[in-house]
This record gives structure tokens, sequence and C-alpha cells, in this order.
């Protein structure tokens, strides 16, 4: 479990500096998948940074199964525990060979050279990349990338993941395969997975989204409570709404009566279409 | 006036053990005024594409004519023309931004093209309304706004030119679900303007969607499909069984198998949504 | 990515592959030296002939090798050209006008042949060495150092990081000059005002970048659990054994023979 009591993150010293994050507590259960959503500057970069103690809350704690992240002690074993991947990390490999890139987590923790290779083998084969183990990374496509920088996290065997968009390139349809990875992931290993997104779509496999609005917490609650909010409040928060609810939307305002209620899956839509017609 | 590309190769690190082959013999034909959207692959060979049209790139084989000339034969001054003519905005374009303020900024190509004083400013005033950037802005440091109003003056740094053809790499990249709507819809609007070309190359077929009137489709190298807007839809079987499609798509087909006579080209929610409506109201 | 063709490690099977890094670094760089050190016939031969053998002991195809030394050709052959043409001695032969004298020819031929020997046999390091093995074999080399408080690992890494960040500068200098360019910018014409404007254009979005990427590629290493300071392990274990000690004593052989020769 990860949690979070009276948080805030404030950049720089002075009380002028923005805070990003305000007074926020909340618990991530064991084997949840969470996906995190809102505006650019809404804090969840920030939030993402303090569930694996890359940034130390300037109030409050930050608490994962039980160890404190501002303690310097756990510092190592919260990187351990917290897999954090950013923006960008099909673009930061730290070698030229896939199976090195992959060793440099392992490494850091001092693991033995025979237990790394076990690590890594097992990493390739979870996202279906094991022939490639002496491959130059940057001679992959998109998706493969995003991969290989996925098995680099796994390599460190973490129980928690937490992904801060980070292939913002891949198309729907690559995305859609990250997330079944992921969720094999998850059910393999027992671990849980916390998801930055701005994309609905993805996010909406998710257990639970959490909506942030100018560094609070503007809705925590599952995907069907939130898209039942409408469009106009997701809008407020920065969420483009589904392309189906979008549609929906469309056909009932070009209609005398609005007969679309609570569309959320295109069959649905396709479904009430034929009877209305 | 067109812009064509005659069995186009490009191979990075050619005559090297790293050769690889982006582009194979392709040939494209982008007609004046037509909005064009390009995806497929993520890869780099939709990048280099457009870096050939403006000149930045030459082909391995194959030539690239702009208005009729060949981009390989041109000298300094006619490339310098041509990428007045031919506007390219690259992925994540506020990485270029280095001026102290939004107006020098944009301020940049059009002082490059020797306008005078007067003319340079009109062009700024101009761009920075297309975008929809505030007034108020002018004078501030552009590094400071928010993520969204960074790319917008990016652009209207390559609006100022006002080239007639306008080349963009993954537009609302790395923007937040309303970023990324508002840029597209300054797109649309800018679309919109008589002999105005736009190409736009994205991984997102729903933007697509919302703004071309012809999508081509890459595939290790070469075209793979190359549909009219209205086209899209007859070839949904094919086009379903190597990506995911968006949910327009989805339905437009569901409900054309059961025989509703839906509008072909009408591929987004508010031109989809208002056809159903029309057949509902019709019955 | 053209540091590609000098750095890029390609896998295979070859004794050489196998090898403990330390043994190739300390015997390569010793074969290197020879190479610098040895004069007359016989020793250039005789430091031809190991690293003919070392790179047909890599099982590596020339095409990499050819590759390492294309970039360099712009350089190494006008050298030996001038040396050919400037060198005075007793005539070879004459092509027209021009003599090439027997002295011109043989200075020529050596410096041809060491440059090209200095370069494959570095090559053959960094082809049948992955970068990490690299690392760590230069780290176990030098630990001697350690104990007087040189942060080893952390220079080393440094140095690998830099390494690593060539080739973005030349990406992202070509990505920054290629977006300006299409703004317009031109460094050689146009008024001198304009053309220092463009020079910022340049500069300002490359340092910008390189600060940038150097403090995400930090997040993300640190996000992977480095820690500077953290005793670290490696994928390969390090092993010295008699095909280790033979290649460092040729390495030393040869230099021997050619410094006391």
């Amino acid at each position: 479990m990860i949690s979070l009591k009276d948080v805030s993150y404030r950049y720089g010293r002075s009380p002028l500096e923005a805070t990003a994050l305000h007074n926020i507590s909340f618990d991530i259960a064991g084997g949840e998948f969470l996906a995190i959503m809102g505006r650019n500057a809404s804090g969840k970069s920030t939030l993402a940074r303090l569930l694996n103690g890359m940034y130390l809350p300037t109030a409050g704690r930050v608490e994962v199964d039980g160890l404190n992240t501002s303690d310097r002690s756990s510092r190592q074993r919260v990187r351990q525990l917290v897999g954090l991947m950013l923006a960008g990390a099909d673009r930061q490999f730290v070698s030229n060979i896939v199976e090195e890139d992959l060793a440099f987590g392992p490494e850091n923790l001092g693991l033995p050279a025979n237990q790394i290779r076990q690590r890594i083998d097992a990493a390739l084969k979870m996202v279906s990349m094991e022939e490639f183990a002496k491959h130059p990374p940057y001679l992959l496509s998109g998706g493969q990338k995003a991969r290989i920088a996925l098995a680099g996290m796994l390599t460190m065997s973490p129980r928690y993941l937490v992904l801060d968009e980070p292939f913002p390139y891949l198309d729907a349809g690559s995305t859609s395969q990250l997330i079944d990875i992921l969720l094999q992931w998850r059910e393999r290993e027992q671990g849980t997975l916390i998801v930055i997104t701005h994309d609905l779509e993805s996010a909406r496999r998710a257990e639970y989204i959490m909506v942030l609005e100018d560094g609070a917490i503007a809705y925590n609650g599952t995907p069907d409570e939130l898209l039942a909010q409408g469009q106009d409040i997701l809008r407020q928060w920065g969420i483009e709404p589904l392309e189906t609810s979008l549609l929906a939307e469309s056909i009932n305002r070009n209609l005398p009566r609005s007969v679309l209620k609570d569309i959320q899956q295109s069959g649905q839509l396709v479904e009430m279409l034929c009877q209305l017609s | 006036m067109s812009i064509e590309l005659e069995q186009v190769s490009y191979i990075y690190h050619p005559a090297t053990p790293f050769a690889r082959s982006a582009l194979h013999a392709l040939s494209l034909h982008i007609s004046a005024g037509e909005t064009l959207g390009i995806t497929g692959d993520v890869g780099a060979g939709k990048s280099t594409l457009l870096q050939m049209i403006n000149g930045l790139l030459q082909p391995s084989s194959g030539r690239v004519l702009v208005d009729g000339h060949d981009v390989a034969a041109m000298g300094k001054r006619e490339l310098a023309d041509l990428r007045r003519r031919v506007g390219l905005v690259f992925q994540h374009p506020e990485r270029q931004i280095f001026a102290d303020s939004v107006f020098d900024e944009i301020a940049f190509g059009p002082r490059n093209a020797g306008l005078s004083r007067q003319e340079i400013s009109e062009r700024v005033e101009w761009a920075g309304q297309a975008v929809g950037l505030p007034g108020s802005i002018k004078d501030r440091h552009a590094l400071k706004l928010s993520a969204g109003e960074q790319r917008r003056v990016a652009l209207a740094g390559i609006l100022a030119l006002q080239p007639s053809y306008l080349l963009l790499d993954e537009p609302t990249a790395g923007l937040d679900g309303e970023g990324a709507a508002t840029l597209m819809e300054t797109l649309t609007r800018i679309g919109r303007q008589p002999g105005q070309t736009i190409v736009m190359v994205s991984h997102n077929l729903r933007q697509l969607l919302a703004l071309s009137q012809r999508i081509v489709w890459l595939r290790e190298g070469r075209i793979w499909l190359d549909l009219r807007r209205e086209e899209i839809i007859a070839h949904y079987v094919t086009l379903r069984q190597s990506y995911q499609l968006p949910e327009v798509l989805n339905v437009m087909h569901a409900l054309r198998e059961l025989g509703w006579p839906l509008d072909p080209a009408a591929l987004t929610p508010e031109t989809l949504g208002a056809a159903i409506a029309e057949h509902i109201k019709g019955r | 990515m053209q540091g590609l063709s000098l750095s890029q490690y390609v896998p295979g099977e070859s004794w050489l592959h196998e090898l403990d890094p330390r043994s190739k670094i300390i015997s390569l760089l010793l074969i290197s030296v020879a190479v610098f050190a040895a004069r007359g016939t016989l020793e250039l031969a005789l430091v031809t002939l190991p690293a003919m053998l070392l790179i047909a002991g890599s099982q590596i195809s020339p095409v990499y090798f050819w590759a390492s030394l294309r970039p360099f050709l712009f350089l190494i052959i006008p050298t030996a050209l001038l040396q050919v043409l400037l060198i005075p001695g007793p005539v070879a032969f004459s092509i027209g006008s021009v003599s090439l004298s027997q002295n011109g020819l043989a200075a020529a031929g050596v410096f041809l042949l060491r440059l090209t020997l200095l370069i494959l046999v570095l090559r053959i390091l960094t082809l049948t060495t992955t970068p990490n093995a690299l690392i760590n074999g230069s780290e176990k080399i030098l630990s001697p150092l350690a104990i007087i408080g040189l942060p080893l690992f952390e220079i080393l890494t440094i140095m690998n990081l830099t390494l690593a960040f060539i080739p973005f500068f030349l990406e992202e200098g070509e990505r920054v000059w290629m977006a300006q360019t299409s703004r317009g910018l031109s460094l050689r014409e146009g008024p001198l005002k304009i053309r220092l404007e463009n020079l910022l254009a340049l500069l300002v979005p490359l340092w910008r970048g390189a600060f940038e990427r150097a403090a995400q590629l930090a997040e993300a290493m640190e996000a992977r659990g480095y820690s500077p300071g953290f005793p670290r392990t490696s994928l390969h274990q390090l092993r010295w054994g008699l095909p280790e000690s033979l290649l460092g004593l040729l390495g030393l052989a040869l230099l021997l023979f050619v410094t006391m020769h």
C-alpha cells in the first residue's frame, strides 16, 4: 500500500513559489490499477515523483509499504519497490545494447551477476522481446523501444509501477497492447499499477481514476462514475471526453429530444440506434 | 501548383553496416489547397518525408518537385524562397524558441525573409491572432508561457511566413486533451483558407479524421493506403485488421452494414452525429 | 549518429568477445603504443601481424572496420599525399613534372600503416567489448586510484555519458539547425545583426535542450536506482584466465621488442 497523508509539494523555498500539490491524502491499495488524469500543470507529474521518493514532500508524508520516503535509509528500498517511468523513457537507454540497458537497474541494486541475468531474461519474456537481447535499442521501432523501456523497469522487480505518460507517440493499438502487458504483469507479480494519462480510453481500463486539478484531488472514484459526471465537468478538468460520448451527445443535439443516455460503449450506441429507427 | 514526390527513397547511414531504409520508391502527389493526413508505423519515415519537401534532406534517389521545380536543383536563394512557401512545423516546436519576447520569436522568420519593419509587425500580429494568442502576450518571454501557449507561439512563427504549404509533424504531441483540441481547432480554421495546403503527420487517426480530405498510410517506407476521406469507410475491414480504429469508424461501419445510408465523409463525432440524427428523424 | 561507426559493439562469439575486458584494454593499448613506437620494416611487420590476426579473430565483417576508417580518410589521405610530395630524397619515380622521392613514399606508407593500424586496433576493442564491460574493466584496472579517494565509477560514468551525449548533441544540433533553417536562418548571408541573432537561434535551443536532456536522463537513472557511492555490481563477471594472460603478454612482448630493438 502507498499512502499519502496531508502531502504538499512546493517548488523552491520561498512561500511565493508555486505550490504544485496542496494537502493531498489518499491510499493506493496493493494490487490496484489506478489512472491519474488532469491538465498538464495539475500536479500529476509531481505526484508521480513523490510516489517513489524522487521528490520529497515539503509537508506531510508518503509511505510505501510502511516505509517513509523521506527517510534516507529507506531510499534505495523505496526505489526498488516503486518503479517510475517518465516521459521520454524510450529515448533514455543507458547503453547501446538492450541487455546492458536492462542490467542497469539490477546493477544499481547490487545484485549478483547470475540474478541479473535471470531478471533480464524474465523481463524480456514479459514484453515478448527475447530475441532482441543484443540489439542496439535505437534501431528498434517505437513500439519495441517502449517495451524495452518497460522491461528496464521490470528488471528491478518493483511491486508498484508508476508510468507518467512515457510513450506519447504510440498509436491506439500499441498503447492498448502495452496496457495488456502491464495487466499481465500485475496479475503475475501481484503488482500495483499507477498510470498517468490524458487518454480516457486507456484510463477507463483502470479500477479507479483520480483527477487532479490545481494540485488538489478533484475526483477519485471508478471510471463509470467519472464518465457519469458529464462532458462539461470533464472538459473543466482538461479531459477530452470519450469519442462515443461525443458522438452520442452530437446525436442528441440534432434530435428534438435527447434520446441517448449513459452511452459508454460503441456497441451500446449501435444497439440503441437500431431500436430507435 | 502541387508537391510531387517521384519514386523517392531515403536511406539512413548509407554505405555503413547501420544502413536503414526509411522510404522506398515512394510516389505521392499533393494538390494545392488540399488537407492531407499522413499516418502509419511509428518511425522516422514520416518526418523524413516532410523534411525532403522543404529541402532539408535530399532523397537518396527519386525527385521532389514543389510547384514544378526540382528541390535538388535549387540553389541557396531558391531554397530560402522555398522555405517561405513551405512552412515546416517540427515535433515539439517549442524546443526551438530562443528569443526574449514572443514578438521577437514570431518575427524571426519574417526578419530573415528581409521584410520591412511594418510588414514584420503586421505579420506577427496576424500570426498571433491566427493561433489565438492574446495581444498582451507580445512582450512576455515565450518560455514563461504554458506548454500549449508555447506551442502556439512556435506555430505562429511559421505562419508568419504565410506559407502556402504548411507541413506539421505530430502537432499535438505532448499537449493535454484541452491543448490538443484547441490546436486542432486552430489548424482546422487555417486549413479552410482558400489555397492553403496542409500536410499533417500524426499517429492519431482521430485527429486526422477531424481535418483531412485525404489520408495516406505508410508502412515500412511505402504507401500502404491512399484514400480520399469518403473512401475510408469502404476500407474499414482492411484497416481494422492492422489498427485499432476510432469509434466513429466502428459505429459508421456497423450502421452501414445494417443498411443505414450515411454520408461516408461524416467521420467526426459532430458530423456523424448529425447524419445519424437526420436518418432517425427521417424514419 | 556518427559516433556509432567508432563505438558500436557488434555481438559475436569469437574468442575475442569472450575475453575479460581488462585483458583486452591492457593489451590493445600496449599494441597501440607499439604501433607508434615501431621503426623500420621488421618492427612494423611485427606489429601488423598480430593486429591482422586479432581482426580475423574477432570474426566480424570487414565492413565494420572499413566504416570506422572512412571518417578519417579526409585527414589521412591528404597528409599522406603531402608527405609523398614534399619530403625530399632520391627520386623513386616521376609523374609528369612531379617527382616522388623514395623517402616520401616510405614516410607516407609508414604513416598510412600506423594510423590505419591504430584505428583498427582500437576498433577491435570497441567491436568486441560492450560499453558496460569497458567501463567495468577500466574501473577495475584503475581501482588502485580509488584508494586515494578518487570516485572512479562516477568519473567513468561521466565519461561514458559524455560519449553518449555526443550523438545527442549532433542529433539535436542538426534538429535545431533544421528547424531554424526552415524559418530562413542563414549564418553566411544577410546583415550582420541578423546573422548574430541567427547564431543565438542555434545556440540557445541547443543549450536548453542539452540541459533538459541531462536532467531527464539523470531522473531516469535515479528512478532506476542509480545512487552514487552505493556499491554496484555487473552483469558481466570478470575472469582472468590463461587466454587473458597470453594476450597481455603478447602486447607486452611487442612493446618491449619495439622499444628495445
